[in-house]
Order: C-alpha cells, then sequence, then structure tokens
C-alpha cells in the first residue's frame, strides 16, 4: 500500500470543483421521482383476479406428493373430483367419470409452462389431440406481483382452446394432485384412476404415446 | 408511493443508468486505443473520478443491497440459490468499500474487485438461465426456481439484471480506482 493510494484521493478531492456526489445523489432522486410519477400515471386500478374468488370444491382422497414417476405410489387409485369455473366464470369440472383424460397443472410466471403451453397448443391445432381423450387445464400457483401475469391473458393470448379451471390461492387443487412442480401432468385412465404423473416439460411426442396408451 | 410496482420500476431505471455509465467506460477504455480524442475524454474521465471510485462504488453497493432486502424482507419475494450467490458477493462489498472509503484506501480495489467480478459472472449466468429457462431445470417448484423471474420490467429487466447491473458498475469503479492509483505520484 503506497502513501499515494492512501492520501492522493483526499487532496485532489479538495481542488475539484465539479460536484461529482450531488450530481448522482441527483440524478438518483431523479429517477426516484420519474419511477413514482410513471407507475402512479399507469395504474388504472388493481387488476381484478378470478383467482381470488376461485373457490373450486375438491372432494375424493388427495394424492400423495409426486416424488417419482417410476414409482408413483397414486398410480391405480382414483383421482380427486373438483368443480369449479374458468376466468370467465363458466363451470369447468374434473370427474372420475370424464376419463380418459389428461390434466395439465400450469403456473403463469413458470417458464417451463410458457414453453410447454404453446407447443401443447400448436399439437393440438395440428392434429386434433388424440380422440377420445379429453384434455383440461387447470391454472395454479396465481401470483399477481410475478411475472407474465394475468393467467387469464398469458391463455388467451396463447390461444389456448382447452377448458381452464381456476385454482385457488391457496392451490388446493393442485395439492389435491400432489402437485409439487409445474407443468404437472395427470393422466387418467377410463375408469377415473390415475395413469401416470408427470411433473416437468414433455416433448409432444410423448405426449401423444402417453395418451394414446389411455385409449389404448 | 413506494410499493412494489414503483421500487422495482426504480431500481430498473437504477440498473439502466448503470448499463449507460458501464458502457461509456467501456467504449472509451476500448476507444483510447484508437482515437486521440477518445482518449483524452477517458483521461478527462478518470480524473474526474479521481477519489470518488471508492464512494461511488460503496453508493452502488449499498443500494443493491437495500434493494435486494427490500425484495425479500419487504415484498417478500422468496430468494432463489443463484439470488443468494449473488447476495454472498454483494453484501460484504457494502462492508468493505464502506471501510476502504472511511480510511481512503484504494488498494482495497484488489480484494473488491474480484468480488464484484465474481458476483457479475454468477449474475450474468442467473440472467442466462432466466432468458433461456431450456438451460435450467426443466420444472418449477414451490420453492422459487431459479429460471423464473419475478418480472421483467420494460420486458428484459429482472432482478439478477439488477444485480447484473450493478456489479458491472463496481467492476468499472474498482478498475479506475486501481488505474488512478498506478498514475498518481508518490509522495
Amino acid at each position: 500500500m503506497t502513501t499515494a493510494n492512501k492520501t492522493g484521493s483526499r487532496s485532489r478531492k479538495t481542488k475539484r470543483a465539479v460536484p461529482v456526489l450531488a450530481i448522482v445523489f441527483g440524478a438518483i432522486a431523479v429517477l426516484l421521482v420519474v419511477a413514482i410519477v410513471v407507475s402512479g400515471a399507469g395504474d388504472s386500478g388493481a387488476d381484478t383476479t378470478s383467482a381470488a374468488v376461485a373457490a373450486p370444491v375438491i372432494t375424493g382422497d388427495t394424492l400423495p406428493v409426486l416424488v417419482d414417476s417410476a414409482t408413483d405410489p397414486a398410480v391405480g387409485t382414483p383421482i380427486p373430483e373438483v368443480t369449479g369455473t374458468d376466468y370467465d366464470g363458466n363451470p369447468v369440472a374434473i370427474s372420475r367419470s370424464d376419463g380418459p383424460m389428461a390434466i395439465m397443472f400450469v403456473a403463469h410466471w413458470c417458464p417451463h409452462c410458457k414453453a410447454e403451453v404453446p407447443a401443447v397448443q400448436e399439437w393440438l391445432n395440428s392434429t386434433g389431440g388424440v380422440p377420445g381423450v379429453r384434455l383440461v387445464s387447470v391454472s395454479t400457483w396465481v401470483a399477481p406481483d410475478r411475472d407474465n401475469y394475468p393467467p387469464w391473458t398469458w391463455l388467451k393470448n396463447e390461444g389456448w382452446t382447452s377448458p381452464v379451471l381456476a385454482d385457488d390461492e391457496a392451490a388446493d387443487v393442485m395439492a389435491a394432485f400432489g402437485g409439487d412442480a409445474t407443468p404437472f401432468w395427470v393422466f387418467v385412465d377410463a375408469d377415473g384412476n390415475v395413469a401416470a404423473r408427470i411433473a416437468g416439460e414433455i416433448d409432444v411426442a410423448s405426449l401423444q404415446s402417453v395418451l394414446e396408451t389411455l385409449v389404448a | 408511493m413506494f410499493d412494489f410496482k414503483t421500487m422495482r420500476l426504480f431500481f430498473s431505471l437504477l440498473a439502466l443508468a448503470a448499463d449507460a455509465a458501464v458502457v461509456v467506460a467501456v467504449v472509451l477504455a476500448i476507444g483510447a486505443r484508437f482515437s486521440a480524442p477518445l482518449s483524452r475524454a477517458a483521461r478527462s474521465l478518470r480524473a474526474l473520478l479521481a477519489g470518488w471510485e471508492l464512494p461511488l462504488a460503496f453508493l452502488v453497493a449499498t443500494v443493491s443491497t437495500l434493494g435486494s432486502l427490500y425484495y425479500s424482507e419487504i415484498v417478500n419475494l422468496v430468494p432463489c440459490q443463484y439470488c443468494w450467490y449473488q447476495r454472498i458477493a454483494m453484501y460484504p462489498l457494502v462492508v468493505v468499500l464502506g471501510l476502504a472509503v472511511w480510511r481512503r484506501d484504494r488498494t482495497v480495489a484488489a480484494a473488491a474487485g474480484p468480488l464484484a467480478s465474481i458476483g457479475m459472472l454468477l449474475a450474468a449466468y442467473h440472467y442466462f438461465i432466466q432468458s433461456f429457462p431450456q438451460f435450467g431445470h426443466g420444472q418449477c417448484s414451490t420453492t422459487t426456481p431459479c429460471n423464473a423471474a419475478y418480472f421483467h420490467q420494460f420486458g428484459f429487466v429482472s432482478i439478477p439484471y439488477q444485480a447484473l447491473s450493478g456489479f458491472a458498475l463496481i467492476v468499472v469503479m474498482m478498475t479506475v480506482a486501481r488505474l488512478n492509483s498506478r498514475q498518481e505520484p508518490a509522495s
């Protein structure tokens, strides 16, 4: 450590005419004012969150949390049944009698869901899906402070055509199906029992083959 | 007035201001090798900053730390694994740079520079996997996944982006501090 290193800065500072620190603090203050003005001007009132009032009714036994798809103890057990609504208030139900069926849980802020939804929709548009297998989605883990909110706008922009059941704030539907990660798929056989559960992105070719096994 | 929407915009504007300063510094550093006017401009800017490098770096580290604490303690955004790594790099800088300012000791740049550089690399990687989530884990869990952004202000400014901007500006300030230390005559 040299003497110049320790003391040179002070001697220069006293001679300087440019008030560096004042300019910096002034700039910070200006940016703060800009942030207050802009965020206030753009605030057109709270976005009405349908999720806040969504109240799906769940019956039946809760599935265990998925740990490993290969050794899933939920396979062969009946799924919980859910009656609820989509974000427009239209009734949406998940019933054992609807099988075979694929249930896709998505979160609006999840980057993998943001990749999966358009891929699945494109596959649906091009193939029409697998005949005899119903596809229903559940919008869960809704968080107004997180990215890509609100989910209803996101799904609408993606041209999502499958029914969307709105989970409640506590994500009770997700919990009832044992989901701990998104995207989360629950495949249901014709008897209303779990055929498989998968967490994470799956490509459409794999999705199609799984769905085909449900009607084989 | 100081709600989440306002504060994340404020921190994003600060990040962009830091970016602008870093870009100017990099352009001058490179341009000074090829252009006499840019070389003069670089010398002038270094002279202007002489003595202010450490206080400015301390200010950046302090604001970054307060911003990080605002997000986790006021807004309750749970830090992910890479957020914690960046905190490990940023928080000590407040103490290290604060002591350096107090003691007027520019030699601290030798320690603070590498620490800020490590933080910058971590933030850059974190921002990368947020931008390209296919390179991260293939799913999002309830425990905060590193590749899911809480927000994208202006469509691209996320929390690790803000951290990256702060680290980069500290690195620039430490570099200027070292250059100015070398050029000062020994007394």
